[in-house]
């Protein structure tokens, strides 16, 4: 198989590029790739333009025909400039790939100076290697891919243009935040996909109920404020290295971009070579620079935000909060390999916050109901284990894990969403019958109030056998859980592997156990989400529903029921469907991916050469090879760690079936007994929203107002104090002006003759 | 010739006299003449210098003239004032009009 | 060749001209106000594509040197890369704060655009005069057209804000007019001449006494400190800003603040290089203080031009950041002396704070703009009567899109203009100190929070439906739509204090129905309608049809096009420089330079003085 696929790339790459090493193939590529960020940046700028102009916030229905097409029209950019920006990419892949380990790095240097200001120069410019192009490759292609399962999932929305305006910026700023070379220009990609974030997330700014999770509207500020936390520091480590840069980079001519990438490592690697930079300044400026990856990235104590984020519209969870841009953190300290790999403690740090992070993630994930959230803790967990993949050196192992994440991490969300958006149709309808069934109109409108209201589509408890109405659905997204349970031979399986080997190749074995641990977690609570939606008893929506319309009293008017269980006249069916081409295309395809991706990176120790995905990213962190040279298990250790990762994922997964399909009613309510307080931690996500509330928000409230008033009363205060003050003082002086002539006269008198005496005291008589 | 101090100490006096009444008096017209009174005072020492020291330049001389010329001025004004304070108030006590105070 | 005389008193002329017209052509009034600007605005592109960027020094230069000879003041106009950017920002912002200015100001048309125009003519004189009895005149002439805006055409509370932004400033200025006279008789101590030109001053600087330098700098600092408005000097502002029209608050915050920074670039540093370098750690210190302080105080505020004055506060700071960072860099800087490496040459902390002072004039400008629009839809500023009226957002898109440019550019995104002199700020401070930078580096976080949280409370609305405050206009009395604006809208007058505001709106909401009884039926028959609404057209997974956009949208149009004409060109601006601050930054490396010359040649004078002294 794995053949297969190398050969079949290799013959890709000698199809493409008859020549790979001729200067003309290099000045192509250089030409080309600034077409990677653009076409999404226009496409964002021209729906932006069609929204405002044309279709403004009307609902679907009102809008005439020409302006529906415009609507499908902004879609239609989206996708083609998405498409076209993956197919660059693609060309980009290609080309790398058939250079020279010492080729493998192509500048764009100096399109323009950003910023000219003294010896602060900032200069755009492109750096693209293996790791850029890898990156840019799973971004286009997940966004891709989003963009399209879109056309179904927000077909009835009336903001359809608005999200196509969002999505293709997001994709700008994501792949501008791979393509920079500059730290600066990253901060600028950095906060651009922040805020193409917050827009997402907020994007049902209107919602009023969300069945007690954060709205949107809150949910987004909550996003961008952590984030900003993350920011603070990472604003910081880039001020810190423009410092060390001016300090050590004295005698450079004017105009030499002291963030320039290269420039900083370099002069970074000299000066640490030489003892010249302080080791202590080197870990600072790391764990600052790793403070941005720890917001961006969700990692504790920044990760409250992300599951919140998940209040925006599935895709974008899929797209933002789940495959790309919550792994621009990990991208970022891949990025900067050369300075974080000349501080130890940097990577410890990097490590314990990773393997702290995964282990709190796959806690949480257990006990979740809301299948979002689910998807949320496991994106956080994994998340973690990309970092103590980076922490303890597996580089390579954590952006293998890093794209075959984005891959079914992206399907499990796209999944979530055509099971939502299945849900929500399906409740639609049943509504729309039951309107017919029950004649009491006010009757009709308490219970459609009720179940809105209480039947969440998000809700496991009102999922069960969807496998037989969502086949397509239901499979891929057996596969993409498959995946991250690591069970044997899926792309998640080899990647897992291959970054708890890391940690065991590199000695650190707290943080192994640790982690084959959260994988155990991991699977049971993948396949706890499939065993309760797909699997498991009866289709549980119409009793969900029903017992919303018992709630509002109408439990004789209408009675739900599965599909073909209809025999009395007042009942009404509920008929769930599988989603439309458009959504089920994307979720196939990244089903196939989420297996096929694992056999590019297949564990060196055992295959050889066949690693594809390590001979081709290890360009980029040569020099963290330099510092630590790369270690791998011996081949026979390495088929002990598969068979024993395998065999845990197969583990997890096995208690899942016991718990959630067998014995469902029983089971899980057992467990929870059993656990205690345990349970309620990790039901309450470990209780952070609670304390950062009390300890952050509400006591800053508190010392803002006080502020306040200190403003009000101590400084303006003084201010007016001044002012009452002087009109006092008048008010008495003024006591003085008696309005009659002689007492004017008395005084200037008295004045005459004190000035006369004063000039006699003064000068003798 | 009469030494220069007998002219200043007669013009103290005068001078002294016209403050008196400015000081005591509430008639406001006798205020204002005891004013003028003060004014040729002055003017009264004037001339003393001008005819003691400034031969040259008839500085002081001059500077009468000019004082007579305001003085004149300001009693045709005083005076108006005086009409139609007395019109309006239907007095010319000073201790009854504050209207500056108001 | 009398290009800023002409861009100074142009306004002027139109200013007399407005007053000859008739009395009752308002439209004609405003037509010539704003061919005024325009003129001048174009005047100024004119003036700043003509500018040497690469020459030191003055240019366009007007020099009568006998124009008042016994106090040897001369009529002494010029302009050098700092200054011919706040010509440019003048032109601008007047053009739009005549635009914006022309559906809401209704009343006494023609005193408020003859006010406007003299206050065009004082700030354009400040920022082009070179002689101090020009440049106190056109300083002090700001003052009164400022007061009489905020006095005639202001809020609730316009005569105290008036008042207090008067007196406030003139003590300022005071004691600047006392500190050119004292300057005035130093040079002549130091060369028994008269002058009060202010290059020729300059050149002299270096000479005065460190004691002499130390007050007179203090005295300066103060009047500039105040016009800044520097932490904790800032009481005045919030309230001039919450009682000034919309036009008048993006002129102050526009133009106006950046006379003070303007004043501590032209006179505190090169005048005073001594006392610059002495006092550098305590305005740094004030700064950093204004920083956090504006921006926490900023959070809490119920008001939203209340909001955004304090924003202004915290942002200014930035610029009294970048420019003592600035000469703290300059601290005992001599010619082939070499210094701390960091330091040698910090002129991207200035860059960075005249920046600043560029783009805030955009983006704060916006966003008074923007609450302008608002505040002339529903009269009212106070944040929660607005969440609590309507869902702008759905209303108005095309408002709600160029605001959430403000509102990213206010908290620094990057890409938009308010980023680069803030980073550029504040990487100075870093070379002073990190520890600096730590401090102001929270400002980041706290500008996140105080704009979106106004974002989403003043355009996303509250998360709740609307239907009590639409509900019964149009459900069964079917006069919805025939509803004036005002009616439902009327000024409140008394104080903008919350009770009032939510009386205000009880009042025009729920009271004004003529029978209560048909107004609970219809709120009670809404929720069945429009549920069925928000099915048919909008079933998707937001659930966010809102009941209120279809019957109440004509309340609350969107943007109309003087509103266009204003908010999109200033974002668009914005941008521009956000991306290219290169344009701006360009006419900053001679001024720079220059007042590094100064710095050196006075430390050189203290070398050789030194020197001597050994021998």
């Amino acid at each position: 198989m794995f053949e297969a696929i190398n050969s079949i790339i290799w013959s890709l790459q000698s199809v493409a590029f008859a020549e790979p090493k001729t200067d003309t193939g290099l000045e192509t590529i250089k030409s080309i790739i600034w077409l990677i960020p653009t076409l999404p940046l226009a496409a964002a700028f021209l729906n932006g333009f069609i929204a405002l102009t044309f279709l403004r916030s009307k609902p679907k229905s009102e809008l005439t025909a020409t302006q529906r097409g415009l609507r499908y029209l902004t879609s239609t950019i989206g996708i083609l400039a998405i498409a076209a920006a993956l197919l660059v990419s693609l060309i980009v892949l290609f080309f790398l790939i058939g250079q020279d380990k010492e080729h493998k790095l192509i500048q764009v240097e100096n399109i323009y100076t950003w910023i000219p200001s003294g010896d602060f120069n900032i200069k755009v410019g492109f750096n693209v290697d293996p790791l850029t192009s890898m990156m840019t490759v799973v971004v286009t292609t997940i966004s891709l891919l989003v963009h399209i399962f879109s056309t179904g999932y927000m077909r009835e929305e009336s903001g359809y243009h608005r999200f196509y305006t969002y999505l293709p910026f997001f994709t700008f700023s994501m792949l501008g935040l791979i393509l920079v070379n500059n730290f600066l220009l990253l901060y600028v990609f950095w906060e651009a996909v922040g805020l193409s974030s917050y827009l997402l997330i907020g994007y049902w700014f209107s919602k009023k109920y969300d069945w007690g999770r954060l709205l949107p509207s809150d949910a987004s500020k909550k996003a961008f404020i952590v984030n900003r936390v993350g920011d603070f520091g990472f604003g910081l480590g880039i001020m810190w290295i423009f410092v060390v840069m001016l300090n050590h980079a004295e005698g450079a001519a004017k105009g030499f971009d002291r963030l320039n990438y290269q420039n900083v490592f370099q002069v970074f690697e000299e000066g640490s070579k030489t003892g010249a930079i302080d080791h202590n300044t080197i870990t600072i400026i790391a764990i600052l620079l790793f403070m941005g990856a720890m917001g961006k990235s969700a990692q504790m104590p920044l990760q409250v935000w992300l599951p919140d984020a998940m209040a925006g519209p599935t895709p974008v969870s899929a797209l933002i909060h789940a495959a790309t841009m919550v792994t621009a953190g990990v991208y970022m300290v891949g990025r900067v390999n050369p300075i974080f790999s000349l501080s130890p403690e940097a990577m410890t740090f990097v490590a314990v916050i990773g393997i702290l992070t995964a282990f709190f993630g796959s806690t949480v994930g257990t006990t979740q109901k809301d299948i979002k959230a689910v998807m949320a803790y496991s994106t956080v967990s994994q998340l973690g284990y990309m970092f103590f993949a980076l922490g303890v050196l597996g580089w390579v192992a954590a952006f293998f894990h890093l794209m075959t994440h984005a891959f079914f991490k992206g399907l499990l969300f796209l999944g979530c969403g055509s099971i939502i958006h299945s849900n929500e149709e399906t409740i639609h309808e049943a509504l729309h019958k039951m309107h017919l069934v029950v004649k009491d109109h006010n009757l009709a409108e308490e219970i459609e109030h009720a179940i809105h209201h209480d039947v969440d589509p998000q809700d496991m408890d009102n999922m069960g056998q969807l496998i037989k109405k969502m086949p397509l659905t239901g499979w891929s997204m057996v596969v993409g859980a498959a995946a991250l349970a690591g069970v044997p031979f899926t792309a998640g399986f080899w990647s897992k592997d291959e970054i708890l080997g890391q940690a065991f190749a590199h000695g650190q074995y707290p943080i192994y156990i640790v982690g084959l641990f959260a994988a155990l977690l991991t699977a049971f609570y993948s396949f706890r989400m499939i065993f309760s939606v797909f699997f498991s008893g009866d289709y549980r929506l119409p009793k969900a529903m029903n017992r919303a319309v018992a709630r509002a009293g109408g439990v004789n008017a209408v009675e739900f029921v599965a599909q073909g269980r209809k025999t009395k006249p007042n009942q009404v069916e509920v008929i769930a469907k599988e989603s439309t081409k458009n959504m089920t295309f994307p979720l196939v395809f990244l089903g196939f991916m989420s297996i096929a991706a694992g056999y590019v990176g297949l564990p060196r120790s055992i295959f050889g050469g066949l690693s594809v995905f390590d001979s081709f990213l290890e360009a980029t962190f040569e020099p963290a090879f330099a510092q630590v040279a790369p270690k791998e298990t011996s081949a026979w250790l390495t088929v002990i760690l598969l068979i024993l990762s395998g065999a845990i994922a197969l583990t997890g997964v096995a208690i899942a079936y016991y718990m959630y399909h067998q014995n469902r009613d029983v089971a899980p309510y057992r467990a929870r007994r059993i656990a205690g307080p345990l349970y309620t931690i990790s039901k309450n996500k470990w209780y952070f929203d609670e304390a950062y509330d009390l300890l952050l928000v509400k006591s800053g409230l508190l010392f803002e107002r006080s502020l306040w008033l200190f403003d009000r009363y101590v400084i303006d205060g003084a201010v007016n104090g001044t002012g009452w003050v002087t009109r006092q003082s008048a008010n008495y002086l003024r006591k003085v002006q008696t309005g009659f002539v002689g007492n004017y006269a008395l005084y200037i008198t008295i004045g005459l003759v004190g000035v006369i005496g004063l000039f006699y005291l003064i000068n003798g008589i | 010739m009469i030494p220069v101090s007998w002219y200043l100490i007669f013009s103290a006096v005068l001078f002294a006299i016209g403050l008196t009444g400015v000081l005591t008096r509430r008639n406001v017209l006798i205020i204002f003449m005891c004013v003028e009174l003060m004014m040729n005072a002055v003017n009264l020492t004037l001339v003393a210098f001008a005819r003691s020291f400034g031969t040259v330049h008839f500085a002081g001389d001059a500077f009468v003239i000019f004082v007579v010329t305001v003085a004149a001025a300001e009693a045709a004004v005083g005076l108006a004032i005086i009409v139609s304070l007395a019109r309006q108030q239907e007095s010319i006590d000073a201790d009854q009009i504050d209207l500056l105070k108001e | 060749m009398f290009l800023l005389s002409t861009m100074t008193y142009l306004p002027l002329l139109g200013a007399l001209l407005i007053m000859l017209l008739p009395k009752k052509s308002d439209n004609l009034i405003r037509w010539v106000a704003l061919l005024t600007t325009l003129v001048v605005f174009g005047l100024s592109i004119y003036t700043i594509l003509g500018f040497n960027q690469d020459s030191k020094g003055y240019q366009y230069e007007e020099y009568y040197k006998d124009w008042i000879p016994s106090i040897g003041s001369g009529y002494h106009m010029g302009v050098d890369g700092v200054s011919v950017l706040m010509v440019l920002l003048n032109g601008f912002l007047f053009v739009l704060a005549i635009i914006a200015s022309w559906k809401p100001i209704q009343t006494r048309v023609r005193e408020y655009y003859v006010s406007m125009l003299l206050l065009y003519v004082g700030l354009m004189g400040v920022f082009c005069a070179l002689d101090f009895f020009l440049f106190y005149i056109f300083w002090e002439l700001v003052l009164i057209p400022m007061a009489l805006l905020i006095g005639i055409w202001g809020g609730p509370r316009r005569v105290y804000a008036a008042v207090k932004f008067f007196l406030y400033t003139l003590v300022g200025s005071l004691l600047m007019l006392l500190a050119i006279i004292a300057l005035y008789f130093q040079y002549y101590d130091l060369t028994k001449t008269n002058t009060l030109d202010i290059p020729t001053i300059t050149k002299i600087a270096p000479q005065f006494s460190e004691t002499f330098q130390f007050w007179a700098f203090l005295a300066f600092a103060l009047a500039f400190a105040i016009k800044v408005p520097l932490w904790p000097f800032h009481t005045w502002l919030p309230d001039a800003h919450t009682e000034a029209p919309t036009a008048g608050s993006v002129i102050l915050a526009g133009n106006m603040l950046k006379m003070g920074c303007y004043g501590f670039i032209r006179f505190n540093l090169p005048l005073f290089p001594d006392a610059s370098k002495t006092l550098a750690p305590l305005m740094i210190g004030l700064a950093v203080i204004a920083i956090i302080y504006g921006a926490l105080v900023a959070i809490v505020q119920p008001d939203m031009k209340r909001l955004v004055a304090y924003t202004s506060v915290s942002h200014m700071g930035f610029v009294i950041l970048g420019l003592f960072s600035f000469a703290y860099g300059l601290r005992g800087k001599a010619s082939g002396q070499t210094t701390d490496v960091l330091l040698r040459d910090n002129s991207a902390a200035f860059d960075g704070a005249v920046f600043t002072m560029f783009s805030h004039g955009l983006l704060t400008g916006g966003l008074f703009l923007c609450v302008g629009v608002i505040y002339d839809r529903l009269h009212t500023r106070d944040i929660k009567t607005i969440q609590d009226t309507t869902r702008v957002a759905n209303r108005m898109p095309a408002y709600a899109a160029i605001y959430m440019l403000y509102t990213m550019g206010s908290l620094g995104l990057p890409m938009i203009s308010g980023f680069v002199g803030e980073f550029l700020a504040m990487q100075g401070a870093f070379r002073v100190n990190g520890w600096i930078a730590f401090g102001t580096s929270f400002a980041i976080i706290l500008a996140a929070i105080y704009m979106l949280w106004l974002y989403q409370r003043v355009i996303w609305g509250k998360p709740a439906d609307y239907e009590l405050a639409t509900g019964h206009d149009d459900h069964g009395h079917g006069h919805g739509h025939a509803t004036p604006a005002a009616q439902v809208t009327p000024a409140p007058t008394q104080a903008s204090s919350k009770k009032a505001d939510l009386k205000w709106l009880y009042q025009s909401i729920v009271l004004e129905p003529e029978d209560n009884d048909s107004s609970a039926a219809a709120s009670h028959g809404t929720p069945a309608e429009s549920h069925t609404d928000s099915h048919d057209n909008d079933h998707g997974h937001g659930h966010g049809g809102d009941k209120d956009l279809k019957e109440n949208g004509a309340k609350f149009p969107d943007l109309n096009l003087g509103e266009w004409l204003t908010l999109y060109p200033m974002g668009i601006a914005a941008v521009v420089l956000g991306v290219f601050p290169g344009l701006v930054l360009n006419f900053l490396h001679k001024p720079a330079e220059q007042i590094t010359a100064i710095f050196v040649n006075h430390a050189d004078l203290a070398a050789t003085l030194l020197q001597q002294v050994g021998k």
